[in-house]
């Protein structure tokens, strides 16, 4: 029996075996090229133990020649895939060195064509020796005279091996030590190895065949260990995984946090069971766009599906707040949250997101607007406490006016013939005082009216007006001159009409306070309107009054803070919540000579902006 | 005396009330002018009898300014006050200053015309008044400053003898002055001189520093 002829074999099983491993993950994962490279250097081996052993066995010169160049082969095809393994596997390296190798080894593989010489190792071969070696088995050793070329494949080991420790030592700076001991370790002891003893046959000295194979074992031992370690950390990190998972439900429990995300590409949805139950959903069944859309309350599907529109086109991130109906017929509001993931094109692959209920927030909030409802209605009741003595009088008008109208009529009337025009005219007039009286009380009930916020389009022209109308007689009585301007082509703000003209009436009530007590020319306040910016109005209030204390200024818009004898200190507070609430600002400042301005700036509606 | 009818005159920075007082006034009978403040109505006064219906409330010059302004004039017209609800130091400062009336502007028809005529009643009294005045002026301003020394010891109630000691005169051209002074102020008697010399409140401040 001889030895030889099973050790091969079993050898380049082995080579095999663990190529095709590497080729099987190479091919599956990311990034492939190491493994790739790899597989190709152990089939390379499994090969050239083929053609080691057709070389031992060969039987005429002519054959041994053909299994030198296939030695020749693939031994340049493992050299070659190694160093170019190296290089993708240790992430380093020096650039020209891994060149040198493959460039050596195909200019001494040149050799083997040259015709009349049989490779690159031999010049010409003599001859064919039978050797025994331990074991009693027998192989065939060639005799011949030695090529000169053979230095190229040399030098190409040479190169590989100052590449490989160059690497190593690189990688091992960098921390990779026991890749860089491990793997560059066996592949510089597999070249050095094959190198002298390949030597060692050539010159005649050790009578052994070639052993590539043999050193080839020790590179397979460290890639598999290498394996096993990449085994051991994946299962490892399989475990954390699932635990980050364990700690992510956690969390999200504790929260109330519902995750969910939406594949574009096969357009499924994964939601985690809070994110389900969130949403009225089951825990089974399958999710799709439609059933998380019809989820979602009627009124609010339209903003949700523009947020997600815009996020996917434009922002890559969106929030938004909606109801979702319980099977019990309860609301329960939920804030939305979603970040849109893309591809290295800016194609949008995936939207992952969170889910949150914010009901008690919202009750809250909704329990806040109606106080401040209630305050802010407060607030003009008491404003009108103080208009009442100048809107009566502003209503006796248009009344004492209708009576008289009325007794004229009645005189007219007792005269023969009456004086038909003059009854005609009466009649007009006094329909007119009518509507003037109905519009004053109009406006009257209209802040005194309990409501909510409700902002729509507004002429800055008409809000003016209003307020014009609820104070005339009261700057009459205090002798004070009102002026309003409206920069023209002025356009319309997006405001509460209602809560808008508490505002002005406030800021013009404080201005004619601030000027009561002052001489002629001073006793005037002054309502100016202008464009701010593209997309606000500013709305300014100025009296021309003693100004404000500088440590007062700060103070103004407290609750409560006040510097009326009078006053509840409620006014301002309020005018800066409601200007809040409409996305605007309202501040004072000192005037450079007398008195103070209080300005406001209301966005301008959306259909005026947009013309 | 004034031939012409007493003009009511009304004035209210309200155009629509205006023009329904001026139309049941006129309805009523009376002459009728309106004006849509004081300013012009004291530019465009006049000096026709009658009264005034002012606003108490208006912009600029109010109803109590129109009062003093029309108090430091020429015609000085009996002022009624229409006011939607009258304040009770405004109208006390109102009255205080001889306000003929003070009206609430749905005040009764009755009240309202009631308080016109008795405006006009007034002011023609306060006119005929005026008017004797004046008469009773032109008479005085034709006495000779000698005339007027004498007009006052009389009215003193000295002998002509004390009077001429006095002026340092004859005590007969005392007699003369004394003729000449009850000729000019058409009076036949010292009681009826006396009586006139009242009326017109002559030697006002000699009255006044009596104990």
């Amino acid at each position: 029996m001889n030895w030889i002829t099973v050790a091969w074999p079993m050898m380049a099983a082995a080579s095999l075996t663990l190529g095709l491993i590497e080729l099987r993950i190479g091919v599956a994962q990311r990034p492939r090229s190491a493994r790739l490279l790899f597989s190709l250097s152990a089939f390379a081996m499994a090969a050239s133990c083929g053609v080691e052993l057709a070389l031992m066995r060969a039987d005429t010169i002519a054959e041994a020649a053909a299994a030198l160049r296939w030695v020749d082969a693939t031994v340049g095809v493992i050299v070659v895939s190694l160093t170019a393994f190296i290089w993708v596997y240790f992430g380093t390296g020096t650039k020209w060195l891994a060149l040198a190798v493959p460039i050596l080894w195909v200019v001494g593989a040149s050799a083997d064509w040259v015709p009349g010489r049989p490779d690159m190792t031999y010049a010409t071969i003599t001859g064919l020796r039978a050797v025994e070696t331990f074991g009693g088995a027998t192989f065939n050793v060639v005799e011949g005279v030695r090529n000169p070329w053979t230095v190229f494949a040399y030098l190409g080991a040479l190169a590989q091996i100052l590449f490989v420790v160059d690497a190593s030592v690189k990688l091992w700076r960098r921390g990779g030590r026991r890749r860089a001991l491990v793997v560059g370790g066996s592949v510089v002891f597999f070249t050095l190895a094959a190198g002298v003893m390949a030597n060692l046959v050539e010159a005649g000295i050790t009578r052994t065949p070639y052993m590539f194979s043999l050193a080839f074992l020790v590179i397979l031992v460290a890639m598999g260990s290498e394996l096993t370690a990449d085994v051991l950390a994946s299962a490892h990190l399989g475990g954390e995984l699932r635990e980050s998972e364990r700690r992510m439900d956690l969390a999200g429990t504790a929260a109330n946090l519902g995750m969910w995300a939406w594949d574009l590409v096969h357009d499924t949805i994964w939601a985690t069971r809070r994110a389900r139950s969130l949403l009225g959903l089951s825990e089974s069944e399958m999710l799709s766009v439609e059933k998380i859309t019809n989820a979602v309350h009627p009124d609010d599907r339209e903003p949700r599906r523009h947020a997600i529109e815009r996020a996917l086109k434009i922002d890559n991130e969106y929030e938004v707040e909606y109801r979702v109906t319980l099977a019990d017929a309860q609301i329960r509001w939920i804030s939305s949250r979603g970040r849109v993931e893309r591809d290295a094109s800016g194609k949008p692959l995936l939207v992952r997101g969170i889910v949150i209920d914010i009901s008690a927030r919202r009750h809250m909030e909704m329990k806040m607007e109606l106080l401040q409802n209630q305050l802010a209605h407060a607030d003009r009741v008491s404003m009108l406490g103080q208009l009442a003595a100048a809107l009566a009088h502003e209503l006796n008008q248009p009344l004492g006016a209708i009576l008289r109208n009325a007794e004229a009529a009645e005189l007219f009337l007792q005269q023969e013939p009456p004086d038909l025009e003059e009854l005609r005219a009466i009649l007009i007039d006094i329909r007119q005082d009518d509507q003037r009286a109905g519009n004053v009380i109009d406006r009257m009930r209209a802040l005194l009216k309990r409501r909510s916020f409700a902002p729509r389009a507004l002429l800055v022209s008409d809000l003016l007006e209003n307020v014009a109308t609820l104070t005339r007689a009261d700057c009459a009585a205090r002798k004070a001159r009102l002026e309003l301007s409206v920069e023209p082509g002025l356009p319309a703000v997006m405001g509460d009409p209602v809560q808008l003209q508490q505002v002005l009436l406030n800021l013009v009530l404080n201005a004619t306070d601030a000027v009561e007590d002052l001489e002629g020319d001073r006793r005037k306040v002054a309502v100016r309107t202008a464009l701010h910016g593209n997309d606000e109005v500013e709305f300014a209030v100025s009296d021309l009054g003693l100004g404000i204390e500088k440590e007062k200024l700060g103070r103004l818009f407290e609750p409560f803070f006040t510097t009326k004898s009078k006053g509840m200190g409620i006014g301002l507070s309020i005018s800066r919540t409601i200007i809040e609430a409409h996305g605007g600002k309202l501040w004072a400042e000192n005037n450079a000579q007398w008195g103070a301005t209080f300005r406001f700036t209301v966005p301008v509606a959306a259909e005026a902006a947009s013309s | 005396m004034n031939a012409s009818a007493p003009v009511v005159r009304v004035v209210d920075d309200d155009a629509s009330f205006l023009v329904a007082m001026a139309r049941l006034l006129k309805a009523a009978g009376y002459t009728v002018r309106t004006f849509a403040s004081a300013a012009e109505l004291l530019a465009k006064l006049g000096d026709d009898a009658g009264c005034v219906l002012a606003d108490l409330r208006m912009p600029g010059m109010d109803g109590l300014d129109l009062q003093q302004a029309l108090m430091r004039g020429e015609n000085v017209l009996p002022l009624v006050f229409l006011t939607g609800e009258g304040d009770i130091p405004t109208t006390v400062t109102a009255m205080r200053r001889g306000a003929e009336d003070f009206l609430t502007k749905h005040g009764s028809k009755q009240d309202l015309l009631a308080a016109v005529d008795r405006a006009i009643a007034r002011d023609a009294h306060q006119r005929a008044k005026r008017d004797r005045l004046r008469a009773l002026w032109v008479r005085i301003d034709t006495l000779t400053p000698r005339e007027l020394g004498v007009l006052r010891q009389v009215i003193e109630g000295r002998r002509n003898k004390q009077i001429a000691v006095d002026l340092g005169i004859n005590e007969r051209t005392v007699k003369l002055h004394r003729t000449a002074i009850t000729t000019k102020l058409k009076v036949r008697s010292v009681a009826e001189l006396i009586k006139l010399v009242q009326a017109a409140k002559l030697f006002e401040e000699s009255v006044a520093d009596l104990p």
